[in-house]
């Protein structure tokens, strides 16, 4: 059997002797689309962040890829493929577009510390960064700070940045929130365009959203893992449905209308 | 956009004419004059160094001059005890700069905002407290006199001493900015730019944040102890004084009424402090005063700083072409560099 792209060993978080998540463990195989769902507080933001290596784990290991990245700090982590985009979106707000994106690509490219010729001369690198702009239809805003731009620009530019650095696992908190009713279907599509070889971690409360795009879904309860299963088993799941879906779902629905 | 590239355009024949003004200065300038451009050289290159840290990685330093109070007793017991030449004398000066930087950066860059600008300052208060307490080696509250001012030999003694002095930093301060020009606009530059903006973001893209701030420090330690020497020469003098958190609050100043984050931005508020020091202090003893009153105009009119001017002119002009209402500041107050350093020292305290 291939190696999971992420594995979670007996997890905990606890934060100021408060237990934020409990006892997670869970496997997500390469290329899968896995869902982790749950109502507000739930830990889902808080477990993103210990797999990233933002938070520490108190109990429990994480691997990526077969690799105890436990003890990591979050930017070597990034080293075996893994990126996380944030609830708000990550992008440097007095920084325009391209220089975002361009962040991004340099730390692809070059040393850590980067100490290199002059970014502007640097034709290659202003080349992809044409290229990656196009790609995400950030042409017509390349130069603008970002903070300039309206919330859905902002998460195309946080995605187009982590996409420049082909992460091989990628993590999404909430991508869809904050975009207009009609921004969903062309974000859906896109999520599905993904390269199959990618394997995505989505925490989402648009049920629409993950339930056209996820394999499996992991329903998170007061930090601890309460169901696990194909969208179908979870959608007939009677505990998920009490504690969580039902009224996810309605909520949705009747704000949608 | 189209300015942006305007200016861009014409930004190396603005360098070359401001070169040329520079070395043809001796010749017009009288000699009081030229003192006071040395000095702005010298006061420049720390402010430049200064913004590194405050300007380009957000770190709030108040203890920039331990740097170059450092550089400056490099300098001075050197000249003192061994009698080292010049250009030797700098580059340890230099070392020692960084690897002061080298050995608190450690301690200092665990902190941010408010706990950084704290500990940097009590870096300098110990500093100072060292050399004012060691009187047989230091001097004490004396200071080292009597540092001799080192000569350019290829000038074969043609020009004045104030002048062959003041050839001698031009060349040293102009090789040091020009080496920063080029920290600052490549990859490494932006990095840091990505910390004063949001490090853990930067982080989550893979940057060791950590590390790109610990290389700022050594570098902004380095460039500071190369003024810190310079001026000793200067002067002829190093004392307590020059390392007295004071000045780095000066420097602070500096930064932040030309432009913090900007790469001129130093040197124009160097220029501006110290003409008003010199100049004004010649009719008012109020320097200081009038000092406080362009600080709080400029932080409040122009809060990226006095460098932006120019374009916020431009925008001024454009809008009432428009006949339309006046638009904000470039930036809304709070999102200025400066202003976003002093904002984390309020969030984390
Ligand atoms: N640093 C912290 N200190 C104390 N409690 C925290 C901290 N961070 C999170 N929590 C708590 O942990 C719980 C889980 O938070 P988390 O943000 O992970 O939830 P979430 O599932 O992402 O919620 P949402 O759907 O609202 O984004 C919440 O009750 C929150 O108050
Ligand atoms: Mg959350």
């Amino acid at each position: 059997m291939a190696v999971p792209a992420l594995q979670l060993e007996h997890v905990s978080k606890v934060i100021g002797g408060l237990t934020i998540l409990e006892d997670i463990s869970l496997t997500v195989q390469p290329g899968e689309r896995r869902a982790i769902i749950g109502p507000n507080g739930a830990g889902k933001t808080t477990l993103l962040n210990v797999i990233a290596g933002f938070l520490p784990a108190t109990r429990g290991r994480v691997l990526v890829f077969g690799r105890d990245v436990t003890k990591l700090p979050a930017h070597r982590r990034v080293d075996v493929g893994l990126l996380k985009t944030n609830q708000q979106p990550a992008v440097f707000h007095e920084l325009t577009t391209r220089q975002n994106i361009l962040i991004a690509l340099l730390r692809g490219r070059h040393s850590p510390l980067g100490l290199g010729g002059l970014v502007e001369r640097d034709r290659e690198i202003q080349r992809l960064a044409e290229q990656v702009l196009e790609e995400w239809g950030l042409l017509d805003v390349s130069d603008v700070e970002v903070r300039h731009l309206p919330h859905g620009y902002q998460r195309r530019v946080e995605l187009a940045a982590r996409f420049a650095l082909r992460p091989k696992l990628l993590l999404l908190d909430e991508p869809a929130a904050g975009l207009a009713v009609d921004e969903i279907p062309a974000f859906i599509e896109r999520l599905k365009q993904l390269p199959r070889d990618m394997t995505v971690v989505l925490v989402e409360h648009s049920m629409r959203v993950v339930f056209s795009f996820a394999d499996r879904i992991t329903v998170l309860h007061h930090g601890a893992v309460l169901a696990d299963g194909t969208p179908d088993e979870i959608q007939q799941n009677e505990d998920v449905q009490a504690a969580y879906l039902a009224g996810a779902m309605r909520g949705r629905d009747a704000g949608a209308a | 956009m189209n300015a942006k590239s305007i200016s861009a355009q014409w930004r190396p024949a603005a360098i070359l004419g401001l070169l040329v003004l520079l070395l043809i200065a001796p010749f017009v300038l009288p000699t009081y004059p030229l003192s006071v451009l040395t000095e702005i050289l010298i006061f420049t290159l720390f402010a430049m160094s200064l913004n590194i840290l405050l300007g380009y990685a957000g770190l709030p330093s108040l203890g920039h001059s331990a740097f170059f109070g450092t550089g400056g007793y490099a300098v001075g017991l050197l000249a003192k005890y061994l009698g080292t030449p010049a250009p030797l004398a700098l580059l340890i000066a230099v070392v020692a700069g960084i690897a002061l930087a080298l050995i608190t950066g450690p301690f200092v860059l665990r902190t941010h905002g408010a706990y950084f600008l704290i500990l940097t300052l009590s870096l300098t208060q110990v500093l100072f407290g060292i050399v004012w307490l060691w009187r047989r080696v230091t001097g004490g509250d004396d200071g080292l006199p009597g540092i001799p001012t080192p000569k350019l030999p290829f000038l074969l003694g043609r020009v004045s001493d104030t002048a062959n002095f003041y050839y001698l930093t031009l060349i040293v301060v102009g090789i040091a900015i020009a080496t920063i020009a080029w920290v600052v606009r490549s990859p490494f530059g932006l990095a840091l730019v990505g910390i004063r903006e949001n490090e853990r973001y930067l982080e989550g893209l893979g940057y060791p944040t950590w590390t790109l701030k610990y290389v700022a420090y050594a570098l902004a330690g380095g460039y500071g102890a190369l003024a810190g020497g310079l001026f000793a020469y200067f002067k002829g003098f190093v004392g307590p004084g020059q390392i007295s958190w004071l000045l780095a609050g000066e420097g602070m100043v500096m930064v932040i009424l030309g432009g913090a984050g900007t790469f001129w931005g130093p040197a124009i508020g160097t220029i501006l402090v110290l003409l008003l020091r010199y100049e004004v202090s010649a009719f008012t003893q109020r320097w200081v005063m009038i000092l406080g009153i362009v600080f709080i105009l400029t932080v409040l009119l122009l809060p990226q700083g006095i460098v932006r001017l120019p374009n916020r002119i431009r925008e001024i002009r454009a809008q009432l072409r428009r006949e339309a209402p006046l638009p904000r500041p470039t930036a809304p107050a709070h999102h200025t560099p400066s202003e976003r350093a002093v904002e984390r020292v309020i969030e984390r305290s």
